[in-house]
């Protein structure tokens, strides 16, 4: 740690000398001349610069005499340099135009390079978000935004109901003892990312509270997202799953801009999927929705301030749902001297919501209609679903579960520019977040579902997250002639400290909230604490701008790894070649309009994934017995554990085609996870359970491909079209001598690790019918499928018209995967399962039914889960200022969207929706495998009507 | 001068940030947990680890693991002509006979006994050598639980290793180390009352090598020092293990286990009446070590000698010892006792129940639980003295013989030992153990050929009469010289 911070504090002293003369001007949009604020300028011999206020303006002062080259950049736009020359005691006046960089291909990122890159250097990929994407998108949480508008990544929701867990996943699971949800940094601060079952969390039957729905996302400005391999080598062991950064908007000089934005709508259950229609006519009803968001920004030189507001509540789609979330965001940046800035980003979120049962579970609404609790639906008159009606409504107002979050995040960020190209970067900063669920069976409910009302129970499950961020940075930028530079060193430190206490009351008196009203009080804990810190050092070569090589290595020590593990290196190292930037390319006018811009490029770099925190460690277990405290065999611990490692060959070229109307990327991926963790289970006669040993091999290999096209470019007409393709293919290569075990499911069919498969396949019986429907053969243990889709991106649309009416739409697919049925094998067990569900005799009966039990007959539950599904359309139109002609009301947009419109599924169930906690299926494992298989008892994400009103003030 | 200061400067402000650091230290982490290390650094952790065993003995029999349902006892009963599992929670396979390495319920009881083994030893080597204090007693008790999990080593498998990825030996092997680990707990102890179990498990375990001289001689030893020990294995709603046979038969909303209707009178023996006290957690400890079990061995070794006198009067002093255990009081209100199509089970007392085909149908063996009923929740029988007075032979005596031992034993898994079933290694010590090989004799289990596998829980109903297709405790007793059962012949 000392270490760490030395060289920082030597910089810190490293004053630059002050300069004379200066540049001021005005930074334009190429196209549209209209000025551009928040651009950044900067001289680049000096490294010293000046953002653009409201106007575009800025200016940079005490700039010695002589010739310099001015760089200009903003988001979304390509890099601007232009000569500039400075006389002494005389203000230089120039204007920088900006062309808009559609395509993504130029622009300037910061995740995985630990300061601000441009891409064309760069020999991996990033995935952009833009303000217009986020703009366009009515997310309430972040992983919605994320499903909306990410090319290269899966996010499917476990369930409709509010504040559950999703399942993120890009380049296939990596780790068959941990979940693929990557990890999020705000404004360069490391957040609280499980997005499973808590260790202690209260199971409402597949439905995980996740951390995820409560991360601040107020007033973001951007969202970037690499997915592994030597982008993110920097992180060393901790992003294997790739890292998703969020920014939020600074502010810029000028007058404050106020923005109200008002979203209003239905909010309706989505009725694709259900068995019974009935389900519905007893269950949902339209819920109202509405969101109030307030933002603002503004600032004079030298000080910039930024700040947004929400309110958020609807009244659910069903009974018993309901969520409220209010969210603030500030961020103020100041300068502290000519080579010192400060920012500091602050945000908060309260959310709670109420929730019910779902899926396998004698309490279950929804999962008892369609399970088949209550027979076939269809069959029964008025009056008996009347009853059936009055007797869920009743259940469900005796229920409680509710959930409620507080979140602080902030981020502290000191930047340093010295000067001759030296920039540094400090960064601070903490994300605490405190969550309790609570779960009440009272009396009164008991009773209403025939249970005795003396095992009522009241469960508080708490949980206390602090997430702590020290990251320094170091860059240097230098050109020298056609060679230029730019070198990187920092180091970071992460901490996480989670605790959690699980408080249970039995025999609870009615209606109390309170542990102590109980005939019984219990309580455990659970504590986690991890801490990682690292240290890295990159070089980013290039000559003649074209051609760049960049070589970077991470060491890693965390507290995770065993006594026998030091430290972890990271190496990784990769070129690119911006072949349009060849003489011959830029000469050849056929070349030049056919593919203006191209870029190949390739890259080898290792990325890592820390073991469970404490699973190093040899315990005895000491448990409470008669009494007593009682010791026994604990955990066996490993002094050899040690990150996953996964090596990433990538290669990839990155194409503006037909004069910049269409842009391709195509990469290849080949990840192998080295060391991969299992927890193996140890031989029976060992007396010994499992443990976490670095004993496997994982692959994913697939191609990525992303298109966006400019099909109509007119000045009044603007449509774009963007889709992705990616493939994946996953396999367990070697399992390390150890015995297939599982991974979650049921005892029936289960997901498996075993060498030869996939990550989690499926396995149970399969049975094999004649032609008259009778059961001949079981396959014992038969590989029935596999979690993980063969293909899977997404669809989307753009379009503006008349410079005011502005679409979107959003889709994403998959293809090749299998899922599991499971609302029908509870049909089964209620003799209604469904009507093809097995072959028939030529008599129309049905002779399997009475020849093999549900386990003879798994397989007949496993379909293909391919899908399309559209997640939004939104519509919006800028309302001519001449219409309402009000002095204090800049602009004025009205939208109308709808969210998760349309399904087209090849199963019977909903794919998507098919449980996200750690180990799904049987209980949870925090932050375990979570791959979506089981599609049982719980309703799908919600159909929204909204209406939007945004005005600028 | 200028150089000078700033250098002045900068080794200020590194040593005052050097200083800082030893404020904020990031990266220190405790892990909250008890290491093993700091255990045997404790003061007396014989004491703790003695604690230690009795909950692993009760989680041997009765562990569910990670919400998998794979107790031993639940699998065992389900194995047996016991209990039918009407439901889909407990085992699905057992009930047929069909014992598949692969199936994860033939897993978890090897692990646990294994690991009552391992613990034990753990405590005579390591805990015992850190904790000067240890006693003689202590180390008899250690010496006991390895015994207890050798023994049920070889009655539940035919073929198992004796340690972690060893050769597998047959049951005997495991039977003369369990009695040679008996005898060391007797020739260590001096506590009077763990004595007597010692002796009645060292009975049961020369019973099982068919050693009837030995076995009558600890059966007599054990019934002369109590006549009506008991030892318990011990459950707990609040803090675990739960009892997972009670959910089984009692816990589960639908009772996943239901009895053969010749034994519906004695069940549920472990059960609560739904309020989780101390009160309550009674009626889930199981008496895993009895003396009627010294009784019912004595009376065998009796039979064995044909001594039919000797073995009425031992059966009618069981009778009269099982008579003075506790009964508590269930009232079980919506007596969900369904099969698996739901179609109802015999649930009344208008019920009358034949043994086999062509039996006498009795009265008195199924009743309503909807009011208050007695349940004997240690040992319970429905045969009286005059059924042990009629006995005319001893083959009649021997039928009478299995069937108290399995209404003394139900719920207990011990039927399906009687039964002469023994389980296979599972498909993990097959994969990992370099000692057992697919297809090995240890990986196919042993069923006897006579059993009616498809039928074992098999009964009609004829109005109010019905019938069970077998009465195994006559196959047994037609089939005694086969090696799989009745040890003594």
């Amino acid at each position: 740690m000392r270490r760490l911070l030395l060289p920082l504090a030597s910089l810190l002293v490293a004053l630059p000398a002050l300069a004379q003369g200066s540049i001021r001007g005005t930074v334009v949009d190429a196209a549209s001349g209209e000025s551009v604020p928040g651009a950044n300028v900067l001289v680049q011999e000096l490294g010293v610069g000046s953002g653009t206020d409201v106007e575009g303006r800025f200016e940079i002062a005490d700039v010695p005499a002589g010739t310099y080259t001015l760089v200009a950049s903003f988001l979304g736009y390509q890099r601007n340099t232009s000569p500039v020359t400075v006389q002494d005691g005389q203000p230089s006046v120039v204007t920088i135009s900006l062309q808009e960089d559609r395509l993504g291909l130029e622009e300037v990122v910061v995740t995985g390079q630990g300061a601000a890159v441009q891409t064309r250097r760069l020999s991996t990929t990033v995935e952009v978000i833009t303000p217009r994407q986020i703009e366009a998108t009515p997310a309430t949480r972040l992983d919605e935004l994320l499903q909306a508008q990410l090319p290269g990544a899966q996010v499917r929701f476990s369930s409709g109901q509010p504040g559950t867990a999703s399942l993120i996943r890009s380049r296939g699971p990596i780790s068959a003892f941990s979940s693929t949800t990557p990890v999020i940094y705000v404004d360069g601060v490391r957040v609280d990312n499980l997005n499973t079952a808590a260790a202690l969390g209260i199971d409402t039957g597949g439905a995980q509270s996740s951390s995820l729905p409560d991360i601040p996302i107020e007033n973001i400005e951007r969202i970037e997202f690499i997915k592994g391999g030597a982008a993110t080598t920097l992180y060393g062991s901790d992003a294997a799953n790739g890292v998703i950064q969020i920014f939020t908007k600074r502010g810029v000089p000028g007058a404050t801009s106020l923005t109200y934005e008002g979203q209003f709508g239905s909010i309706v259950g989505t009725e694709d999927f259900l068995k019974y229609d009935e389900t519905a006519d007893l269950l949902y009803r339209a819920g109202f929705s509405q969101q109030h968001r307030l933002s603002g920004s503004g600032g004079a030189a030298g000080l910039t301030y930024s700040f947004a507001g929400s309110l958020y509540g609807d009244d659910g789609f069903r009974e018993g749902n309901r969520q409220a979330q209010y969210g603030l965001r500030t961020t103020v940046g100041g300068r502290v001297s000519e080579a010192v800035q400060y920012s500091g980003s602050f945000g908060f979120t309260a959310l709670g919501f109420d929730r019910d049962v779902n899926a396998n579970n004698g309490l279950a609404s929804f999962g008892n209609l369609e399970g088949g609790q209550e027979g076939d639906l269809t069959t029964l008159d008025a009056g008996q679903l009347a009853a059936i009606g009055d007797s869920i409504r009743n259940v469900v107002s005796l229920y409680a579960y509710t959930g409620d979050t507080r979140r602080f995040q902030t981020s502290q960020q000191l930047d340093l520019t010295p000067g001759r190209g030296l920039t540094f970067k400090g960064v601070v900063g903490l994300d605490y977040r405190t969550s309790a669920e609570e779960e009440i069976q009272g009396p009164a409910f008991l009773s209403a579902v025939g249970l005795p009302p003396t095992s009522s129970t009241l469960i508080r499950s708490q949980r206390r997250f602090l997430g702590l961020t020290l990251e320094a940075t170091g860059q240097h930028q230098a050109d020298l002639g056609d060679w230029s530079f730019v070198s990187t060193v920092g180091g970071q430190v992460f901490r996480d400290d989670d605790r959690q206490d699980a408080l249970t009351a039995t025999n609870i008196a009615e209606g109390t909230t309170s542990l102590n009203n109980a005939a019984d009080q219990t309580a455990v804990d659970f504590n986690l604490v991890v801490a990682n810190y690292g240290a890295y050092v990159q070089e980013n070569v290039g000559y003649r701008d074209r051609y760049f090589i960049e070589a970077g290595y991470r060491a890693d020590a965390n507290s995770a790894f065993g006594e026998e593990i030091g430290v972890v290196g990271y190496p990784k190292i990769g070129v690119g070649y911006v072949l349009s930037s060849e003489p011959f390319w830029d000469a050849n006018p056929v070349l030049r309009s056919i593919a203006p811009y191209a870029k190949l490029r390739a890259n080898l770099g290792f990325a890592g994934k820390f073991p469970t925190p404490f699973a190093n460690d040899r315990l005895v277990t000491a448990t409470p017995f008669l009494g007593e405290i009682a010791y026994t065999y604990g955990q066996f611990g490993n002094p050899d554990l040690r990150p996953e490692r996964v090596r990433t060959i990538e290669a990839g070229a990155d194409l503006a085609l037909s004069g910049g109307r269409l842009g391709l990327e195509v990469t290849y991926f080949n990840a192998r996870t080295e060391d991969a963790l299992f927890t193996v289970p140890f031989v029976p006669t060992s007396g010994r359970g499992t443990q976490l040993f670095n004993v496997g091999e994982i692959l994913n290999t697939g191609w990525e491909f992303a298109a966006q096209a400019y099909l109509v470019d007119q000045r009044d007409v603007n449509l774009r079209l963007n889709a992705s393709l990616n493939t994946l293919s996953n396999e367990v290569t070697d399992n390390g001598g150890t015995a297939p075990f599982s991974v979650g499911g049921f005892t029936f069919l289960g997901q498996w690790i075993e060498e030869g498969q996939p990550v989690g396949y499926l396995r149970g019986d399969r049975p094999t019918f004649d032609a008259d429907g009778n059961l001949t053969d079981v396959e014992r243990d038969a590989v029935l499928g596999s979690p993980l889709p063969d293909v899977f991106g997404t669809l989307g649309l753009n379009a503006r018209l008349f410079s005011r009416l502005d679409l979107l739409v959003s889709a994403d697919y998959q293809l090749g995967a299998q899922g599991i049925a499971v609302d029908d094998v509870l049909r089964f067990f209620s003799g209604v399962q469904d009507d093809d569900r097995f072959p028939k005799a030529p008599d129309g009966s049905t002779p399997a039914l009475a020849q093999g039990g549900f386990f003879d007959l798994a397989g007949v539950w496993v379909e293909d889960t391919d899908f399309l599904k559209v997640r939004l359309i939104s519509l919006g139109y800028d309302v001519p200022t001449r219409w309402f002609q009000n002095p204090v009301v800049r602009s004025l947009t009205v939208g109308a969207r709808v969210v998760n419109p349309f399904n087209v599924v090849a199963s019977s169930f909903d794919p998507e929706v098919t449980g996200a906690n750690g180990q799904s299926g049987t209980g949870g494992v925090q932050n375990g495998v979570n791959l979506g298989v089981f599609g049982f008892g719980t309703e799908s994400p919600p159909r929204q009507f909204l209406f939007s009103l945004k005005a600028g003030f | 001068m200028r150089h000078a200061t700033r250098l002045a400067l900068a080794l200020l402000l590194t040593a005052s940030v050097y200083a800082g650091c030893d404020l904020v230290d990031p990266t220190g982490v405790e892990n909250p947990n008890v290491t093993e290390d700091d255990f045997l650094s404790f003061p007396d952790p014989m004491a703790s680890w003695l604690r230690g065993m009795e909950r692993q003995m009760s989680l041997a029999l009765n562990n569910r693991n990670n919400d998998v349902e794979s107790s031993y006892l639940a699998s065992a009963e389900i194995a047996s002509d016991n209990y039918v599992n009407t439901a889909t929670f407990f085992n699905q396979f057992m009930d047929g006979l069909t014992f598949d390495p692969s199936d994860n319920d033939l897993k978890e009881p090897l692990r646990e006994f294994h690991n009552l083994r391992s613990t034990a030893l753990f405590g005579l080597r390591r805990v015992a050598s850190a904790d000067e204090a240890t006693t003689d007693d202590q180390r008899a008790e250690l010496h006991f639980f390895n015994g207890m999990a050798r023994l049920y080593l070889g009655e539940v498998w035919h073929l198992a290793p004796a340690d972690s990825g060893g050769v597998p030996v047959p049951s005997a092997d495991h039977f003369a180390a369990a009695v040679a680990a008996f005898e060391q707990a007797l020739d260590l102890s001096a506590n009077a009352q763990k004595r007597v179990g010692y002796q009645i498990a060292l009975a049961r375990a020369y019973r099982d090598l068919g050693d009837a001289e030995a076995a009558r001689a600890a059966a007599q030893a054990a019934i002369d020092s109590d006549p009506d020990y008991l030892r318990f294995a011990t459950y707990d709603f609040i803090n675990n293990p739960e009892n997972d046979m009670q959910l089984a038969i009692f816990g589960r909303p639908q009772n996943d286990l239901q009895p053969l209707p010749r034994l519906d009178v004695l069940d549920p023996k472990f059960f609560n009446s739904a309020e989780p006290n101390s009160v309550d957690d009674q009626y889930a400890d199981i008496a895993y070590l009895k003396a009627e079990e010294a009784y019912l061995i004595l009376a065998e070794t009796q039979l064995a000698a044909s001594d039919l006198d000797g073995a009425q009067a031992t059966m009618r002093d069981l009778l009269a010892l099982v008579a003075t255990r506790p009964e508590a009081v269930l009232d079980d209100g919506d007596d969900p006792r369904e099969n698996r199509d739901e179609s109802a089970r015999p649930n009344g007392p208008s019920f009358l129940v034949a043994a086999s085909p062509g039996a006498p149908a009795r009265a008195g063996l199924v009743r309503s639980r909807s009011a208050s009923v007695p349940v004997p929740t240690v040992s319970g029988t429905t045969l009286t003295e005059a059924d042990v007075n009629a006995l005319g032979d001893t083959e009649a005596a021997l039928r009478l013989l299995y069937l108290l031992r399995q209404e003394v034993f139900l719920a207990e898994g011990r039927r399906m030992m009687d039964l002469g079933i023994k389980w296979p290694l599972p498909q993990d010590e097959i994969l990992v153990n370099a000692n057992v090989n697919d297809g090995d004799p240890s990986t196919v289990a042993v069923v006897p050929d006579f059993l009616p596998a498809s039928e074992m829980d098999a009964f009609t109903v004829d109005g109010n009469t019905v019938t069970i297709l077998h009465d195994l405790n006559a196959v047994l007793v037609a089939n005694k010289e086969s090696p799989l059962v009745l040890p003594f012949h």
